[in-house]
């Protein structure tokens, strides 16, 4: 046999081994997604609200209470993982014609940026490959794209062995107390947690480009993708306890930051606009339970309050 | 870029498999390319420099070999070496060096403080310097010719399978492997590959599950009773090992896989009957070298200058040995890093082998006394152990934060085994936070690991494994890799020894 034909019957056998192989991390790697897909939220096709948005959102607006509505949001989440569930979720849900999406003081925040990462759970919505070309990253994102698709299950046999070996001992992957993505917390505001405020604005704040060209760009893609399907935004300020907005007014232009804002949302039809952020001041020792995110009473009383406002504004129908 | 990334991986499919297809003359260079590309993703200034560095070594090496003088090859070969070590100075012990003058001035109150080096330590230094240094010393004692293409010198210090912590490949062994052309090399292929995946399992499914407790116990160790901490000290034995033998398997399959033998740098050293015997086993390139050209050239020097027959009533051979074997431990643990920790292992290997030296013949009286027979697995077994007991309480300073720390978990291992046979006593002393699985894990891992090696002598594990029938060891093969990727820890690229 020459050195030639030697190679080449290697590398069939190379690949007769390699392929089976890859057919099994495949495999294991889509049953890994199907098995955390019990915690990914469904969204049923007569869904008409699309709630977005990271942990205020998530622990503040009550679908249930609003009507036909999902909150899709998740902890730490951006524009850009807004952008990329937003996507999915018109795919499944044809019928939303409406999505809030919240504005706060930290959601051009650079710290933001940081928190993006490779998160198998977001693999399933994001465009690693897209955000990698944006950021400028893309041999990175590239690599970690495969990683995502080849085995983002690496190391996770706590996650695989329970649906291997189901045992009422063995945690469920959904959590019970997840009702269409809202997550009630219990707990308030008291002195504490009070004294703490000034370390969660720092972490989110301090020392960041408070209006990050890559947050603008996706959340302009967000409005622009709203606007091409003919659905209305509503770009909501999310309650915030008084402690926190002193906090952060001292860091960022507060009027400068809203009208930036205010003329990107300009640019395009159908956004409206609902502020709550001041008005559980008074109230902020019942109603939050940290500085910046809303307990389980403060949720119902604010999905109550934006109920009514969706109504008023037409994007909802009167229960009369 | 680490050899447990998927960036390796890709990287490591695309070098083996465009290597094998280009004809054998190009096969340096194109190794040359990739290794230097390899080096270039940690930082194209330490790879700048790590190129002026080998430009002038290999020159040094040229002028050594032309220079007719004793004299003159003596003179370039105290400059390259000096350099070399100055180099290595500079990057890794600066800081420790301006630290301590720092600290002993600030007490004195003599100077004000001095800033601490914000110096980045280039990867694999202390190997590729170590790698460097003996070229030069082995074309100086005529042992190898110098290099004459700067094309090949450069493979042989960037060649990418050995620059991030070796083995210290000597140029004499790794150079004339470059040039041979044994043609296409299937079975190397197959069983190189094969050596990277144990490498991966000693390293991910036991190495690094055994990390997660060793770091939690080592980060605060007096919050551990004893059991605690004699576990996490005994799970580290286990980890360094794991981690450092499976970074070498790696490295060797990987050369194995382009058609080079590289040195060997492990061979079961928890079976070594005692520390002298260890050290033939562990790190055997590094051990190798500072035999080579620490041990002999500081016992020849002092068996030169000591022209009485005793020595503080030592036979001047004992007293040369034990002060060259001394000096050569203390020097191998400041290569591990430049911290206090390091030099007290280093110095405790010195004096292990010191104390074995010299008891020797009273030892061997004491087993004859006591009936125990030289070739008896008994004493084999208890020479094992003792050595294993040893080396493991040494690794106590080689692990902890700080000299204090070690002192701490030396002062408390011996102590809290009261409530250890009480209900959930064991249980709470064994297992760190609340991670049973992991436990066991840790335990599965470390048992197939004693299996290999006890079996390897016997029936040759390798060679075994290729006599079953292809579907079956396919099987296996499948099995293992699933069970890297499924048991393996993921969230860490980083080696021990990658560090030093």
């Amino acid at each position: 046999m020459t050195e030639t034909q030697r190679k080449r019957r290697t590398l069939i056998i190379g690949l007769a081994f390699l392929t089976p192989l890859l057919i099994a991390t495949l495999l294991i790697n889509r049953f890994y997604f199907s098995a955390r897909s019990a915690d990914r939220m469904p969204i049923p096709p007569q869904c008409r609200i699309l709630i977005l948005g990271d942990s205020h959102v998530s622990f503040g607006i009550d679908p249930a209470i609003i009507g036909p509505a999902v909150n899709f949001s998740s902890y730490g989440e951006s524009y850009i993982q807004n952008f990329y569930k937003l996507k999915y979720a018109l795919t499944v849900g044809r019928s939303i014609r409406t999505v809030i999406l919240p504005i706060d003081l930290h959601s051009f925040s650079s710290f933001r940026l940081e928190r993006i990462g490779f998160n198998p759970h977001w693999a399933a919505y994001i465009d690693y490959l897209e955000l990698g070309r944006i950021k400028g990253r893309f041999p990175e994102y590239l690599v970690k794209t495969i990683d995502l698709r080849l085995w983002a299950y690496r190391g996770q046999y706590g996650r695989l062995l329970p649906f291997l070996f189901p045992s009422d001992r063995r945690p469920k992957a959904i959590r019970p107390d997840i009702e269409r993505g809202f997550t009630p917390k219990t707990g308030f505001f008291f002195r504490k947690k009070q004294g703490r405020s000034w370390n969660r604005v720092r972490r989110q704040l301090l020392g960041f480009n408070h209006f990050h060209p890559q947050l603008v760009l996706f959340f302009r893609r967000i409005l622009s993708l709203c606007a091409e399907r003919d659905i209305r935004v509503v770009l909501v300020k999310m309650p915030i306890t008084s402690r926190y907005y002193r906090h952060a007014a001292r860091l960022v232009p507060v009027d400068d930051f809203y009208g930036r804002i205010e003329r990107i949302a300009g640019e395009y039809p159908g956004v409206h606009r609902l502020n709550y952020q001041a008005i559980y001041f008074k109230l902020e020792n019942w109603l939050f339970f940290d500085a910046e995110h809303l307990n389980n009473r403060g949720a119902r009383h604010l999905s109550d309050l934006l109920r009514k406002n969706l109504i008023q504004l037409g994007l909802l129908p009167s229960p009369g | 870029m680490s050899f447990i990334s998927t960036d390796f991986l890709l990287f490591l499919l695309l070098a083996v498999f465009s290597y094998h297809l280009l004809p054998d003359r190009h096969k340096w260079k194109h190794l040359l390319v990739f290794s230097l590309f390899f080096y270039a993703c940690t930082g194209l200034r330490h790879l700048f420099l790590l190129l002026v560095l080998s430009l002038v070594d290999f020159l040094a090496a040229l002028r050594i070999d032309r220079s007719s003088t004793t004299a003159g090859k003596h003179r370039i070969l105290a400059l390259g070496v000096g350099l070399n070590v100055a180099v290595l100075v500079v990057f890794k012990y600066s800081g420790f060096l301006l630290a301590t003058i720092d600290a002993t001035l600030g007490r004195l109150g003599i100077l004000p403080t001095i800033p601490a080096p914000d110096i980045l330590l280039p990867l694999g230094i202390s190997y590729y310097i170590f790698k460097k240094i003996s070229y030069l010393i082995d074309v100086y004692r005529g042992n190898d010719p110098p290099v004459k293409s700067l094309g090949r010198f450069y493979l042989y210090v960037f060649y990418f399978p050995e620059i991030i912590a070796g083995p210290i490949d000597r140029a004499g062994r790794l150079i004339p492997q470059f040039r041979q052309t044994d043609g296409f090399d299937r079975d190397g292929l197959v069983r190189g590959g094969q050596q990277l995946v144990w490498g991966l399992f000693k390293k991910l499914v036991i190495a690094d599950r055994l990390a997660k407790t060793v770091t939690v116990v080592y980060e605060n160790p007096s919050a551990y009773p004893g059991p605690t901490l004699l576990l996490a000290t005994l799970f580290f034995s286990i980890q360094i090992y794991c981690d450092f033998s499976g970074y070498s398997d790696m490295a060797i399959g990987i050369g194995r896989m382009l058609g080079h033998r590289l040195a060997d740098n492990f061979n079961r050293p928890y079976f070594a009957v005692s520390v002298a015997d260890f050290w033939n086993r562990w790190h055997i390139s590094l051990s190798t070298w500072l035999r080579d050209y620490l041990f002999l050239p500081i016992s020849f020097a002092l068996s030169r200058r000591i022209k009485s027959a005793r020595v503080w009533r030592l036979r001047t051979e004992v007293f040369v040995y034990l002060t060259a074997a001394f000096l050569t431990m203390v020097l191998c643990g400041l290569w591990h890093g430049s911290g206090t920790t390091f030099l007290v292992w280093g110095a405790l290997h010195g004096l292990f082998l010191g104390v074995s030296f010299l008891t020797r013949r009273s030892r061997r009286r004491l087993k004859k006394r006591l009936g125990i027979r030289k070739a008896s697995r008994f004493n084999h077994a208890l020479q094992v152990t003792l050595t294993f007991i040893t080396v493991t309480f040494a690794w106590i300073f080689f692990r902890a934060a700080s000299l204090a720390d070690g002192m701490t978990v030396v002062g408390r291992l011996f102590s809290g085994y009261d409530g250890l046979l009480s209900s959930g006593g064991l249980k709470s002393a064994l297992i760190v936070g609340d991670a049973s699985t992991e436990f066991f894990l840790s335990l599965l891992g470390i048992l197939v690991l004693m299996i290999f090696e006890t079996l390897q002598p016997r029936i040759g594990i390798s060679r075994t494994f290729r006599r079953i029938p292809l579907a079956l060891r396919w099987m296996i093969l499948y099995t293992g890799i699933l069970f890297i990727l499924v048991f393996g820890v993921h969230d860490v690229e980083v080696f021990i020894y990658e560090l030093f």
